[in-house]
């Protein structure tokens, strides 16, 4: 599985594992029923610890993303339209707090948020 | 579950500094990091598990077998590189991996060839003419070649210029995870190994003050900036803490925990980072057992 | 335990092939050359007494090697770490120790007796030292001082790094012992060389009894060689109660 994985960031690898598969199969790109590399291979093709791996499978699998098949392996989970999307809302939800956070800190208003927010979004188009 | 090894109650004592009484076990398949300063016991606890020191106290078993010296037959599953690096000095590289293999029935020419291959080791040269890179690296093919089930790697990348660690510690990588072994790899730079390592243990003179999953560690750990026009006293948690007017940044070994006294204390909670585990291992080893007893 | 064996013989090799054979090279001239020593006309029995001595001064040039090995000529490699790690059974490593102590003697005195059946006459005594006494009698003084040494370097480890080794109780009695015995044996050879000589006679009275005692009677062969060889097995327990070998 192509993972972006850098030590340079912040962020913790077990944490980037989770991200870069939650957010695969959230768009679709990994599909329902898919079986997912072993935590041992993936851990040796990325070069992480196995417990690494562990964890953010892990991480998927209490978020109902992906279930385990016992002596099987990992598999992507049947995720209905609508519950990909309220997951994708929260997700973005869950990531823009800390920066609106940040935001108000610096001063900035509510309507001044909401401004910076439609800029982006007609950049984007 | 047999452990890859076990050690019980050991002690070992030389004038002016003690070792132990330790106590630590490491399961098999797993990849556990030694870390600690210079000084702090790291290498004795090499010489006590592989045999070349008799402790004063306790015991160790490897794969459920003493490790003792006049029934070696547990030595064929260990894989040990040291601090120093022992050869026939007259003798190549080959010829010292050939003798090498008449004492291991599991040893592979194959493997070596491939492993000095990889390495770019010389096989032709006399032990003597190596430089100290190649040293390491005909070190750690004499551990490697007979598929031992236990690597104990004791700084093996130290003393190398930093085109020759990268070399080594690519290639080491890459064959550590090769086969199911079990590895203690002791080291003061944690950047090595801090990808493969499941679990972290902390030698602090001569006594183990923690040791926990470094997935946890690095979970636990944030650093966290507020601002606050009080006084903030002491934090929950909090390893460090800096102040610079109303701003203030607290190193928190615990976040969950500090978060909530921040929030208590209706601070307002500006940012927050993960911290790299090199700085968390400093923390810990600067705080030593005190920081480490939150950690339990 | 043979392939460790043959290991450190074909590693050693070199040094026991030129050391062989340049000790067989002066052994020939002392037999064979019309004059030795500025002392003309000494008969060939007579010259077989003065290869003990040389014999002897070898192996205590090997001895005082292996204890105290020059730095530059010749480094000697420290190979416990290395032998030490192998899954060998420590006794073994121990026997091997002590199969390496007795080689060189064993080596040379193999040389001598060859060389002693190409002359073909074995009686060739003639009142000085008889030299089958002498053969054992040096046998076990080198045995003696090699395993002491080794003995010593073994019990230094029993005691804590970075604390000098105790005196042991009987340690200043063997010392004086091995440098009294080594003195004697010079002399004792100085003695029987100068005796030869035409002119001149020294009585060294006090040192005829501990000669004979040593070089001529079996009683005296007998106690070196059991002291030898009791202390080179006991050297391969010391090797057992090791606390460290790192050397």
């Amino acid at each position: 599985m192509l993972l972006n994985l850098t030590d340079l960031s912040d962020e913790p690898l077990q944490s980037q594992i989770y991200r870069q598969i939650r957010a695969r199969v959230l768009n679709g790109e990994l599909e329902a029923g898919q079986m997912l590399p072993s935590i041992r291979s993936l851990a040796q093709e990325q070069k992480v610890s196995v417990v690494t791996v562990q964890r953010a499978y892990e991480s998927l699998e209490r978020e109902s993303l992906i279930h385990s098949r016992r002596g099987k392996g990992f598999f992507v989970s049947e995720i209905a339209r609508h519950d990909r999307k309220e997951m994708a809302f929260q997700g973005l939800v869950e990531k823009l707090r800390p920066l609106f956070q940040a935001a108000r800190g610096e001063g900035m208003s509510r309507s001044e948020i909401l401004a910076a927010v439609q800029a982006i979004l007609d950049q984007k188009e | 579950m047999t452990n890859a090894f076990q050690i019980n109650r050991m002690v070992k004592s030389y004038p002016g500094f003690q070792l132990g009484p330790l106590d630590l076990a490491l399961e098999p398949g797993k990849i556990m990091g030694y870390v600690g300063v210079n000084g702090a016991g790291k290498t004795t606890t090499m010489y006590c598990l592989v045999g070349l020191v008799r402790a004063d106290a306790g015991d160790v078993r490897i794969f459920d077998r003493p490790n003792d010296l006049n029934r070696p037959a547990w030595k064929l599953d260990v894989g040990y590189v040291g601090d120093q690096h022992v050869f026939y000095e007259r003798w190549t590289a080959e010829e010292n991996l050939n003798f090498l293999a008449r004492f291991y029935p599991s040893w592979s020419v194959g493997k070596a060839q491939d492993l000095a291959r990889r390495l770019r080791l010389p096989l032709e040269k006399r032990a003597r003419d190596l430089s100290t890179g190649n040293r390491v690296k005909l070190a750690l093919i004499s551990a490697l070649a007979h598929s031992a089930k236990l690597l104990l790697l004791d700084e093996p990348t130290a003393g190398l210029d930093p085109v020759v660690r990268l070399e080594v510690l690519d290639e080491l990588m890459e064959v550590i995870q090769d086969e199911e072994r079990a590895i203690f790899y002791s080291t003061h730079i944690l950047a090595d190994i801090k990808r493969l390592v499941d679990d972290l243990v902390f030698l602090d003179q001569g006594r183990i003050i923690l040791r926990s999953a470094k997935d946890d560690l690095v979970e636990k750990w944030r650093t966290i900036t507020f601002y606050s026009d009080r006084t903030i006293g002491a934090v929950e948690a909090a390893v460090q803490i800096r102040h610079e007017g109303r701003a203030h940044q607290v190193i928190s070994s615990d976040h969950e925990a500090t978060l909530a006294h921040l929030r208590a204390l209706e601070v307002e909670i500006r940012e927050l980072h993960y911290l790299p585990i090199e700085e968390i291992a400093v923390q810990i080893i600067k705080g030593g057992s005190h920081v480490a007893a939150d950690q339990s | 335990m043979w392939p460790l064996i043959k290991a450190e013989l074909s590693y050693q090799r070199p040094f026991l092939v030129t050391g062989v054979g340049a000790i067989l090279a002066i052994l020939i001239f002392l037999w064979f050359s019309p004059v030795l020593f500025f002392v003309p006309e000494i008969p060939f029995p007579r010259r077989i007494s003065i290869t003990f001595w040389f014999l002897f001064w070898v192996s205590f040039v090997i001895l005082m090697n292996t204890a105290f090995p020059p730095q530059g000529i010749h480094r000697r490699e420290y190979r416990n770490r290395l032998l030490a790690l192998l899954p060998v059974p420590l006794w073994q490593l121990g026997i091997l120790r002590f199969l390496l102590l007795i080689s060189a003697w064993a080596a040379l005195i193999v040389i001598f007796l060859l060389f002693l059946l190409c002359a073909g006459d074995w009686d060739l005594f003639w009142g000085g030292p008889t030299w089958p006494q002498m053969l054992v009698s040096l046998s076990g003084a080198f045995l003696t001082g090699s395993a002491y040494v080794v003995f010593m370097t073994d019990l230094q480890t029993v005691f804590p790094k970075g604390k000098k080794f105790l005196r042991l109780p009987w340690q200043p009695l063997l010392n004086s012992f091995i440098v009294l015995s080594t003195v004697a044996y010079f002399l004792a050879v100085c003695y029987l060389i100068l005796q030869s000589s035409p002119g001149v006679k020294l009585s060294i009275r006090i040192l005829v009894p501990l000669v004979a005692f040593m070089a001529q009677s079996w009683d005296g062969a007998t106690v070196f060689v059991l002291t030898g060889t009791g202390m080179a097995l006991a050297s391969v327990l010391t090797f057992q109660l090791r606390r460290s070998f790192l050397e």
